[in-house]
């Protein structure tokens, strides 16, 4: 009952400022003999009340602080835009840095900017999976398809192989009403266009070639039979090529020359292309009816072994022939 | 936010459907031989404005005939390719010749248009006793 009548009669005391307390704390302190204990620490009790922002008049300005921020400044226009300038805008997208003073609504208008770049980043998230999803897609298909989209730019279909573009025949009308005139073969274009060699190692040194190489081991049945330069009408090398013969049975080694790709169709069957890898470098093990074909490329030069010899022994000349550039 | 994202799906699900069909229809445009192993075919401009056919064939055995049966010299008349001239061994017997497991030959042509883009289909050939096997292809295209 007493401490009632104690806190009745200072009540007042809270009408007034916390600088006004301070100042009667220290007249009072001022004034020897005639301290009132009991109202210093009422108004002790007031300052620490105020100073941990739990008063009344605290909640209250919070509140009307809030309020004016939401009508104000957290309007549909202001969408997505900083308070403040845009060095701190950088800042302000971390939400542990929000500059937002009120504790209360500092959780509120953090909770509402998680949740709309929680929006966000979810949708950038699903385009992403889906752009993935998209590429990874194509890329299994192109692959399935015959583009090799994840090692060289090799494409092939059930039954024709190329490390270019696959030419098929496309539709055509006939034109019964112009003609040009067939030209008569000379001699001259024949001989710059085929030159032979006593071996394809010949033909490689007689252009200067270093890039490939023939290869060191070949199944002793077969035996050398030609080997030949051709070139493009400017004089420029497209192939060299060497044909081995086991009787009637051929061994074949073509070396395509190109710029931007090889034109080469290769025969094969409906079965998966079998890879291996040499030296850094990508070999396919292309079937066809009665033989087999190995294929790869370096940077200028595609290179193909084929004939009627198992895919063992292709493998090995393919081995020796890339492990015999120096 | 999941309709939009089942819309979203739907579109992704209708391109990887389409790129699947035309794969098919793709893959369905092929040969194949039980001879000839590989065959390539260029085609240039020489210097005298001729149009210049190069051709290599492989054949996995020694052939009875190897090299090609036919070059048809096709022309882009603005809207489609139209053949212009079809040249065949009887014009060119160098086409074409026997005992051998690689042939390969220069074909000159000399176009009716200057200004014109051309190609040319080439039908490769391999004859044994057994029978025979041809596998055809399209050159890239080339400007008189």
């Amino acid at each position: 009952m007493e401490n009632f009548d104690k806190a009745q009669k200072y009540t007042y005391l809270k009408q007034l400022s916390t600088p006004e307390l301070e100042n009667i704390l220290c007249a009072d302190m001022a004034l020897p003999g005639e301290d009132d204990v009991d109202m210093v620490l009422y108004i002790m009790e007031v300052i620490a009340q105020r100073e941990d922002g739990r008063s009344p008049e605290n909640i209250v300005d919070i509140q009307r602080a809030k309020e004016e921020f939401y009508k104000i400044y957290n309007t549909a226009d202001g969408a997505d835009q900083s308070l403040y300038d845009s060095a701190y805008r950088h800042v302000d997208t971390d939400i542990n840095r929000s500059p937002i003073i009120d504790i209360s609504g500092k959780a509120t208008f953090g909770h509402r900017k998680t949740h709309r770049r929680f929006r966000y980043i979810s949708r950038m998230g699903l385009i992403a999976i889906l752009a993935v999803i998209l590429m990874l897609g194509t890329m299994v298909v192109a692959q399935a398809s015959g583009f090799d989209v994840f090692g060289a730019m090799a494409r092939w279909t059930d039954e024709v192989f190329s490390l270019g573009t696959i030419r098929y025949k496309s539709g055509v009308d006939t034109d019964t009403r112009t003609h040009g005139n067939p030209t008569e073969a000379s001699s001259d274009k024949e001989q710059a266009f085929r030159i032979e060699y006593a071996s394809l190692q010949d033909g490689l040194d007689a252009y200067e070639i270093t890039e490939v190489a023939s290869p060191t081991w070949l199944p002793e049945r077969f035996v050398f039979d030609s080997a030949y330069a051709l070139s493009t009408p400017y004089g420029t090398l497209w192939m060299l090529s060497a044909s081995y013969l086991d009787g009637t049975d051929a061994l074949n080694i073509g070396i395509e020359y190109f710029d931007t790709e090889p034109t080469t169709q290769i025969e094969k069957e409906n079965v998966p292309i079998e890879t291996f890898e040499c030296n850094g470098i990508e070999v396919y093990l292309v079937e066809n009816t009665n033989s087999n074909t190995a294929v790869w490329a370096t940077e200028h030069y595609a290179y193909y072994i084929d004939g009627k010899i198992d895919k063992n022994e292709l493998r090995q000349v393919a081995i020796s022939a890339i492990k015999n550039v120096e | 936010m999941n309709r939009r994202v089942y819309a979203i799906n739907k579109g992704a699900l209708f391109l990887i459907c389409a790129m699947l069909f035309s794969t098919i229809a793709f893959a369905t445009n092929s040969r194949a031989s039980s001879r000839i192993d590989r065959f390539n075919v260029s085609l240039y401009i020489d210097y005298s404005g001729d149009l210049c056919t190069n051709f290599y064939v492989a054949a996995n055995g020694k052939m009875d005939s190897l090299g090609v049966s036919k070059i048809t010299i096709q022309r882009y008349n603005g809207s489609r390719w139209v053949v212009e001239s079809t040249l065949t061994v009887k014009n060119y017997p160098e086409m074409q010749t026997s005992n051998v497991s690689q042939h390969s030959a220069a074909i000159s042509y000399t176009p009716a248009y200057a200004g014109a883009t051309y190609q040319a289909v080439v039908t490769a050939y391999a004859e044994d006793s057994y029978g025979s096997s041809t596998s055809e292809a399209t050159t890239g295209q080339v400007r008189t």
